[in-house]
């Protein structure tokens, strides 16, 4: 906007950068490897990365270019980044300190973390060896979809997450600080003889909380849960607490730390003896520990005694609960606790069946997903009210016809059969917005994808949807997650072959 | 987003234009096809004169630039209003008629939409004046130095030398060979290539010092054959000395703009987020050297040189041909409502904030076009197309206002615009009782906060 007097000269450069012929053109193009959101625990976004390889080098090296864009999508910053010609850049992360890269060299076998600090210099690379069967087996848990590979401490460090050949798989956790304060590491037992990984889950200034996952082989399907709690200065366990399946089997999804140093697990209980990946839960809990372990609170809420009275009729009008798959479970400012869900139900799949009077294989029932559900408990876990937000039917083949259909929701969420996205959550506005892509199917009109959120502002829930489609179809939509309350909207048109990206603020009404 | 941004401005243009087929306005003349033909038969005259090394490439630059100009028309980039029009001539004829040596058969001026104080030779006659020029110089004398300064390009032939200098340059010999090998080289192909292009770049951007000065000196000799004060070339280019540094440069101070009584500004509406970087500039480890020359000389050097060639001395001038405030009465308003037709929002707010703070428009054209905005704003939220109209705030832009605008234009949630709305209805009610627009948006923004 600042060129004065003669746009004669703009047009010379223009021509100038367009005329250095296709030889130039094509060979300064950067080929893009990845790109991705950075994203923190509440599933903010503080940026977004763009990896591209520049030029070969000798020797096997490559130059690459880091390109980074600030949660508005600016572009601020393109780095330079000379490694392997087999680094691929596996996670990012930010944590108000410095940005750190998580890189994975194939051949070279380790993984490496490069971070920048907020003037954009490098700093010194941690280098971690790695072999063969630990490369593959971080690559399964990395596409299992629940694991942090890479967790930022705010204004404090990072948490690398990776996988060690401890003769069975074991784990290691990795603690880089940022603020001058001592590294240290959490490793899996040498020699172990179960499968063991983490997952962090949680951390604040003080502590990191943990699930400490083992199984005794890896076709078992017998998992044990441990809650581990970690100092984060000192990288000391804390405590820790088991949930065995024959004494306190639970399924844990979400834990918080509070202000007042306690810790609040959340998840579905189970009945003494069940397998928490294939039984039907027996309810939800909230339990409150202090950091040294010891239990203030355990609420259970039951599906039989409180949650099928208050459990509202679905959008086909059936009132049967059926199952309902746990994505995310919200505690507010105030206490109450959200817990975002999707209805669904085992029936038979039509082509499943011809396809097995065929002759064929594959399954002949299917998971139905329906509705989304929200629950609300008050800060003692009381159950207020459940809430059904009309949506869509989703329907995913079982993967097993033999398995529990919770089993098969586990498997089928890791291949994105859920129509769940992302919830973020917004702590200084204590708010929340849960997101789902449905696919309304439209009287009178053709059917249309959407882009829902159902959001928590000030004690209500209220919906916000953005139609990804136009119904003429010139133009397709895509939503990718962005800065808080916001949404990425890609608009890419067919026939003039553009492609808009803008940022839109969710509405709440 | 520079180009997302552009591709916008093309969509909606182009809207603008379907929209406009069936009522001739002022971004489409009622003699369109007769312009068109008249660009095409200058641009055909002056291309069948070019001849020389890579000619046809030369002609096929000047032939591209006519297309994008009469799709720009077509695209309601330009404004045909005829008291402007008629400003603009009367200047051109007092210049012609003190310059009869220059050749003025094949000329074409035309005015552009945009509100950056800005003009442009495109080599074959065709000159563009931005609507920008009338709204920020303060006389007919700056005015037709600027003219002066493009008619000296065109009478220069600068545009035909400076494509043929960057299509020979860029198909030397030397060029050619420095292709070739960076072809043959196994590795650092990519740097190598940018290297080329840097320094090619560089040597096109080096003339362009010379160039604007030589345009300046020529169109000073022309400026001071006319009637007009000699001395505004000086405040002329002054004035875009100071839109150099940064275009919109007023303190809009929107947070008592949009501070109610009944609906008091917000702190968090100017709540910025925490950057990646903490750095004042892009940080790019790939940049090349001529990113950093400016496509244009600096203006400073340009004031020297002319004072100094010149002996020009400041004349105490009273009497400055001030006819241009007239047209700005026009002009004001149609920049506004050119940025609010384009759904520039954020740039709509501005004008409107900065032209009613310095009196240029009166208080019931602000008060009902800006409700008018709120309106729009709202339905853009409500849409959740805000963010294709109203870029986010650029931490590295120098136009600090804009980014202030932009930053609480996105920060609003949709329930507070509506409020903002309502509040600036109430606010302006008794003032704006007869006024049927400003009546329709307070009902609209009544019945949506109900």
């Amino acid at each position: 906007m600042k060129n004065i007097l003669g746009l004669a000269f703009l047009c010379l450069f223009s021509i100038a950068i367009s005329a250095q012929q296709k030889a130039l053109n094509e060979i300064t193009s950067f080929k893009i490897k990845n790109s991705g959101p950075l994203m923190d625990k509440n599933n903010d976004v503080d940026g977004y990365y763009f990896y591209y390889q520049v030029d070969k080098l000798k020797k096997g090296k490559r130059e690459y270019a880091i390109k980074m864009l600030d949660n508005n999508l600016n572009d601020i910053a393109t780095k330079s980044y000379i490694d392997d010609k087999n680094t691929v850049l596996a996670n990012s992360k930010f944590n108000n300190q410095q940005l750190m890269f998580a890189m994975v060299n194939v051949k070279e076998r380790q993984y490496k973390l490069v971070s920048f600090d907020r003037q954009g210099n490098q700093g010194k690379d941690i280098v971690i060896p790695v072999n063969k069967k630990e490369l593959k087996w971080l690559s399964y848990m990395v596409k299992s979809g629940s694991f942090n590979l890479l967790l930022p401490v705010d204004n404090k460090g990072f948490l690398f997450n990776y996988v060690r050949d401890n003769k069975k798989i074991g784990y290691g956790l990795k603690y880089i600080p940022t603020d001058g304060g001592t590294a240290w590491d959490f490793n899996s037992p040498d020699e172990i003889k179960e499968i063991m990984s983490i997952n962090p889950i949680e951390v604040n200034e003080e502590v990191v909380v943990a699930i400490e996952t083992s199984k005794k082989s890896l076709m078992s399907q017998t998992l044990k849960f441990k809650v581990l709690v970690i100092d984060i200065k000192t990288g000391k366990l804390l405590f820790e607490k088991e949930y065995d399946r024959e004494n306190n089997p639970r399924l844990i999804t979400n834990a918080f730390l509070t202000d007042d140093k306690e810790l609040v697990l959340l998840g579905e209980y189970f009945e003494k003896g069940d397998n928490v990946i294939k039984a039907k839960s027996e309810g939800i809990f909230a339990e409150v520990t202090t950091l040294d372990g010891k239990t203030i609170s355990d609420s259970k809420v039951s599906w039989e005694n409180e949650i099928d009275k208050m459990m509202p009729a679905d959008s086909d009008g059936k009132k049967k609960r059926g199952y309902v798959y746990f994505h995310d479970i919200i505690r507010t400012q105030t206490g109450s606790y959200y817990c975002v869900g999707e209805r669904f139900r085992k029936t038979a799949s039509g082509m499943g069946i011809a396809a097995a009077a065929l002759g064929g294989g594959g399954s002949v029932t299917q998971l139905t997903i329906t509705d989304a559900v929200i629950f609300e408990f008050d800060s003692s876990f009381k159950l207020k009210d459940i809430t059904n937000y009309k949506k869509g039917k989703s329907r995913a083949p079982s993967l097993t016809d033999f398995g529990s259909p919770q089993l098969n929701a586990h498997a089928l969420k890791s291949y994105g059969a859920f129509d769940y996205e992302f919830t973020q959550i917004d702590t200084d506005r204590d708010r929340f917005y849960a997101t789902f892509i449905d696919y309304e199917r439209l009287k009178g009109e053709k059917n249309k994808l959407a882009f829902k959120s159902i959001m928590y502002n000030e004690g209500t829930l209220s919906e916000d949807k953005i139609y990804l489609q136009r119904s003429k179809g010139k133009i397709s939509y895509r939503v990718l997650p962005a800065k808080l309350g916001h949404v990425m909207l890609l608009e890419y048109n067919r026939k003039e072959k553009t492609l808009d990206i803008h940022l839109e603020k969710l509405n709440i009404e | 987003m520079k180009s997302k941004y552009f591709l916008l401005l093309l969509f909606l243009v182009v809207f603008q234009f379907t929209k406009a087929q069936t009522v001739v306005n002022e971004y489409v003349p009622e003699d369109l096809d007769e312009i068109e033909r008249y660009l095409k038969r200058i641009n055909s005259n002056y291309t069948n004169r070019i001849s020389g090394p890579f000619s046809s490439k030369v002609k096929k630059v000047f032939k591209d630039r006519d297309e994008k100009v009469l799709k720009s028309i077509k695209d309601s980039s330009y404004v045909f209003i005829p008291e402007i029009k008629a400003h603009l001539d009367l200047i051109l004829s007092n210049i012609y008629t003190a310059n009869p040596e220059i050749d003025t058969s094949d000329f074409s001026f035309l005015i552009n939409n945009s509100m950056l104080p800005n003009a442009a030779c495109y080599g074959d006659g065709m000159f563009q004046i931005n609507l920008g020029l009338f709204t920020t110089l303060e006389s007919d004398d700056e005015l037709a130095f600027v003219i002066c300064h493009e008619i000296a390009h065109k009478y220069l032939d600068h545009s035909l030398k400076n494509v043929s200098n960057v299509i020979a340059t860029i198909n030397s010999k030397e060029t050619k060979k420095k292709v070739r090998k960076i072809k043959r080289q196994k590795y650092g192909q990519t740097r190598a290539a940018l290297s080329v292009i840097d320094d090619l770049s560089i040597d096109i951007l080096d003339h362009s010092k010379e160039v604007e000065a030589e345009a300046d000196s020529l169109g000073f000799v022309f400026f001071s054959k006319t009637k007009y004060y000699k001395s505004k070339a000086m405040s002329s280019l002054s004035k875009l000395k100071a839109v150099d540094d940064m275009v919109l440069h007023h303190n809009v101070n929107i947070d008592s703009v949009f501070n109610f009584e009944s609906y008091p500004f917000k702190k968090y509406w100017l709540k910025e987020t925490v950057s990646l970087f903490d750095s004042d500039e892009k940080i790019n480890e790939f940049k090349l050297s001529s990113d950093t020359l400016k496509t244009h000389p600096e203006i400073e050097f340009r004031i020297n040189k002319l004072r100094e060639d010149f002996s020009i001395k400041d004349e105490m001038v009273t009497g400055s041909r001030t006819e241009i405030n007239e047209i700005k009465k026009v002009a004001n308003p149609q920049s506004i409502k050119s940025a609010i037709d384009l759904k520039l929002l954020d740039l709509a707010i501005y004008q409107l904030i900065e032209k009613y703070q310095s009196h240029k428009i009166s208080s019931d054209y602000y008060c009902s076009t800006m409700a008018k905005v709120l309106k729009s704003i709202y339905e853009a939220k409500k849409r959740h197309q805000l963010g294709k109209y109203v870029p986010p705030k650029n931490n590295f832009s120098d136009e600090k206002q804009l980014n202030t605008i932009r930053l609480f234009l996105h920060n609003l949630e949709l329930n507070e615009t509506k409020k903002i709305g309502l509040a600036f209805c109430e606010f302006h009610k008794d003032d704006m009782e007869n006024y049927e627009t400003m009546r329709t948006t307070h009902e609209f923004f009544k019945s949506i906060n109900q």
